[in-house]
């Protein structure tokens, strides 16, 4: 089920009737009719699989009531490895195995060894499976850090695994936030809940207003870039860019926007990237849910085990970590290229070893307009950034680069050109900069105005023609 | 709890008025059958008086209402297509009942005929519309104008349309003219025919605009080349339905923008094959061409990549006639 479509609009008060007014009672009650609910809403795509959520539940329950029962430590790593190569195997099986096997054919190919294609087999890519196999993942690595107590609670555990608002697009929760909140008893506050009404207002509006109006020009301009010219191609990364934030944090702004309606607090997914004066921000910024995984379990035990290695094996890890993150999206060489591209950017700063110090300074904090030396570094930013979608939204490598060619060679601008669209963006931008400072839209006097919400969602309404997916179901 | 439901409801309160607005005007017959507006603008047509639209309008419905309220025993010229010949009626300078819809395809022409053919209209001449849209696969086509719906999904949408809305509480949806050429809007004909905006017409002198529109236009034809096809068995019991009348019949085909046709013309050289050969054994002559060369015409000749200026139309029929 999407959340831009008319069956969520009927479900979701179904639901929360359901769980505030009848299944009210007692906590049980309420997981359980979360996880029917979840598979419900995970089912209306495709009943069939449910039974991989069902069998990850069921691995990662047993694995993780297992891990602490054992003392030594070598069967603790054994349980967590069968853990997690249950997931990355399933995942692997469903995202990867096509590619990998295309991969190797192309290389032997290249070689001049042509071998048949009979290995390639006809995969559907489940939706959410990099979302909550990275979610259970993370349970596991969490007991065996002895970070996380597993919990026996069977309903409540497959209930955290499913959770529908963030299951098929995320945020990718951490068993040590979300699980003790499904634990809990809740109950119902005013404030968590208006909060959540208006982040699903506004989160709808940057899906269905500005996304899905800028992806019908996005696909029209990459579809036909060898017809246009270099000025149109990047107006369209441009937009690109803003389709893909607008349609991702509209997706995590919906789902945070749920769990509060049902008494649960998600973390935030992105905190205003395009205000980003260096690369290492835009990422400390941008799908914080799965840039934060990597950073926990692979990058941050890789550097502490190779601290005092040379810039080269550095250099490496950082790689390593990148091209991960861009497979993470897609099983397709671009995505690779994508994460290649951001690595190398941010490799002038491993000499300092400063690529992920935390710095939660906002964009002009003081004043209400930045000096000009961040403007230009807040531009500069979007100018790399914005160069780096030409390989996350190509079809092939030589696509992208032949975007980027296109754009070098021929920068002219024809009159008729799609600069109108810059009314969806300008007002986005001006927005989330009056709110940069604000993670949460909280204090947010524009959104507590219940003729603006209703403007809001008038204008959702008035835009929502066909329910398009989002952008991120695909990864 | 109770606070939470007051807010939303306070929030959904204007959403809420502005359905029940637009489901009680139900201007364009979106919601049920019966429409004031569209009841009336076919009233004022079937007295013979001109109309000047003041937004589009449901061509679906309004056919269907056209043709439920139908009076005359006799037409003379029956033209059926899409916006392609929604001005034959003027083009042509001669009294043409025009039935077009915007986009249509074969489901649409069927619904006409059997619904002219269950009023027991006789007909001298058919000229029908064949295009692109008329090849389109069967998923693409399931609309028709007999009992036309747009499904309960698209009626909660419109139903929250601002654009409904204003068209809802606009009094002066319609205004009865006599001289087309200084009307601002859409302009529809007693006979069907329509007019676009005074500013449509002078669209042929922005190059920039009709380069866009090309652009749009070879984008479409990329995208939906492979869904058209020509499917002879359909398009042959559509004839047999006309036929009945015993009446002269036309096919006229749209000459394509010299660059398009240039791009597509093994697609376009196939269809007019496949049409020429249909009509061969039958008593249906074809006016047009969906090469331009043979016809002369120009890309200056289109008021966009795809609609004929109305001296262009003109040129074509004379051509033949």
């Amino acid at each position: 089920m999407l959340f831009n479509s008319i069956e969520f609009l009927l479900f979701l008060p179904i639901v929360f009737v359901l769980y505030w007014f009848v299944f009210n009672t007692n906590l049980k009650a309420q997981n359980s009719l979360i996880l029917v609910c979840s598979y419900v809403f995970y089912g209306w795509w495709d009943y069939r699989f449910l039974s991989l959520i069902f069998l990850s539940t069921i691995v990662d329950y047993i694995i993780g009531l297992n891990i602490p029962k054992h003392d030594s430590d070598k069967k603790q790593k054994f349980l967590l490895w069968c853990s997690v190569l249950f997931n990355l195997g399933v995942l692997g099986f469903f995202k990867y195995y096509n590619f990998f096997v295309d991969s190797w054919i192309d290389l032997f190919s290249s070689i001049g060894y042509e071998i048949k294609s009979v290995w390639s087999l006809n995969i559907i890519l489940p939706v959410g499976i990099s979302f909550y196999t990275f979610q259970t993942m993370s349970y596991t690595i969490d007991i065996y850090k002895k970070k996380l107590n597993p919990t026996k609670d069977f309903i409540s555990f497959a209930s955290f695994v499913s959770f529908f608002p963030q299951l098929v697009a995320g945020p990718i929760e951490r068993a040590s936030n979300l699980l003790p909140q499904i634990l809990k008893k809740r109950s119902f506050e005013y404030k968590q809940g208006i909060q959540g009404f208006r982040l699903i207002v506004w989160g709808m509006f940057k899906k269905v207003v500005i996304a899905d109006s800028l992806a019908t020009v996005v696909d029209n301009i990459f579809n036909n870039y060898e017809m246009l010219e270099g000025g149109v191609i990047f107006l369209g990364l441009i937009y690109f860019g803003f389709q893909v934030y607008a349609d991702f944090s509209g997706y995590s702004d919906i789902a945070k926007g749920t769990a509060s309606l049902f008494g649960i607090k998600l973390m935030s997914n992105f905190y205003y990237p395009f205000f980003s004066r260096n690369i290492a921000e835009f990422w400390r910024r941008w799908h914080i849910s799965m840039t934060s995984w990597f950073t926990d379990y692979l990058f941050i035990p890789l550097k502490i085990q190779y601290r005092k290695s040379n810039l080269l094996i550095n250099f490496l890890v950082l790689m390593l970590y990148f091209v991960l993150i861009g497979l993470w999206h897609g099983a397709n060489l671009t995505f690779v290229m994508f994460g290649i591209y951001h690595c190398l950017l941010l490799s002038p700063s491993i000499k300092f070893n400063n690529y992920f110090r935390l710095n939660s300074s906002n964009l002009s904090e003081e004043r209400f307009f930045p000096s000009i030396k961040e403007f230009l570094k807040v531009c500069k930013t979007f100018l790399l950034v914005t160069i780096g979608w030409s390989f996350f939204r190509a079809e092939t490598i030589s696509d992208s680069f032949l975007i980027l060619i296109k754009i070098l060679s021929d920068a002219s601008f024809p009159s008729h050109s799609r600069s109108f669209l810059f009314i969806y963006i300008l007002p986005l931008i001006i927005f989330e900069y009056l709110n940069r400072k604000d993670i949460n839209l909280n204090e947010n006097k524009i959104l507590k105005n219940p003729f603006v919400l209703s403007f809001l969602i008038l204008t959702i309404l008035n835009h929502l023609k066909d329910s398009t997916n989002f952008v991120y179901f695909n990864f | 709890m109770l606070r939470f439901i007051k807010k939303i409801l306070i929030v959904f309160t204007i959403p809420i008025i502005v359905f029940f607005i637009n489901y009680y005007h139900n201007s364009k017959g979106y919601f049920n059958k019966n429409s004031k507006y569209l009841n009336e603008v076919v009233k004022h047509l079937n007295e013979g008086k001109n109309l000047e639209i003041n937004d589009e309008y449901n061509g679906e419905k309004l056919t269907e209402i056209r043709i439920k309220n139908f009076k005359a025993k006799e037409i003379d010229t029956l033209v059926i297509g899409s916006s392609l010949v929604m001005n034959f009626g003027i083009a042509l300078e001669r009294i043409a009942t025009n039935f077009f819809i915007y986009g249509a395809n074969l489901n649409h022409y069927n619904s006409i005929v059997s619904g002219l053919i269950k009023k027991d209209v006789k007909l001298n001449y058919v000229i029908i519309d064949v295009n692109e849209f008329l090849f389109q696969s069967k998923k693409i086509t399931t609309e028709k104008v007999e009992k036309f719906d747009i499904g309960l999904k698209d009626k909660f949408i419109k139903g929250f349309s601002l654009k409904e809305l204003i068209f809802s509480l606009n009094p002066f949806k319609f205004n009865v003219i006599e001289d087309y050429k200084n009307a601002n809007n859409l302009v529809l004909f007693f006979d069907g025919s329509a007019v676009q905006k005074k500013e449509y017409f002078e669209r042929d002198k922005d190059s920039a605009f009709k380069n866009s529109r090309l652009l749009k236009r070879r984008i479409l034809m990329n995208k939906n080349l492979k869904s058209y096809n020509f499917d002879k068995n359909q398009f042959e019991l559509f004839i047999k339905d006309i036929l009945k009348f015993s009446c002269r019949i036309s096919f006229y085909i749209t000459p394509q923008p010299p660059e398009i046709y240039d791009d597509y013309k093994v697609y376009y050289e196939n269809i007019e094959h496949q049409i020429i050969n249909f009509s061969k054994d039958k008593p249906i002559d074809i006016v047009g061409s969906f090469n331009p060369n043979t016809l002369d015409i120009k890309f200056d000749d289109f008021l966009d990549a795809r609609h004929l200026s109305l001296d262009a139309i003109k040129k074509i029929y004379s051509s033949k006639y």
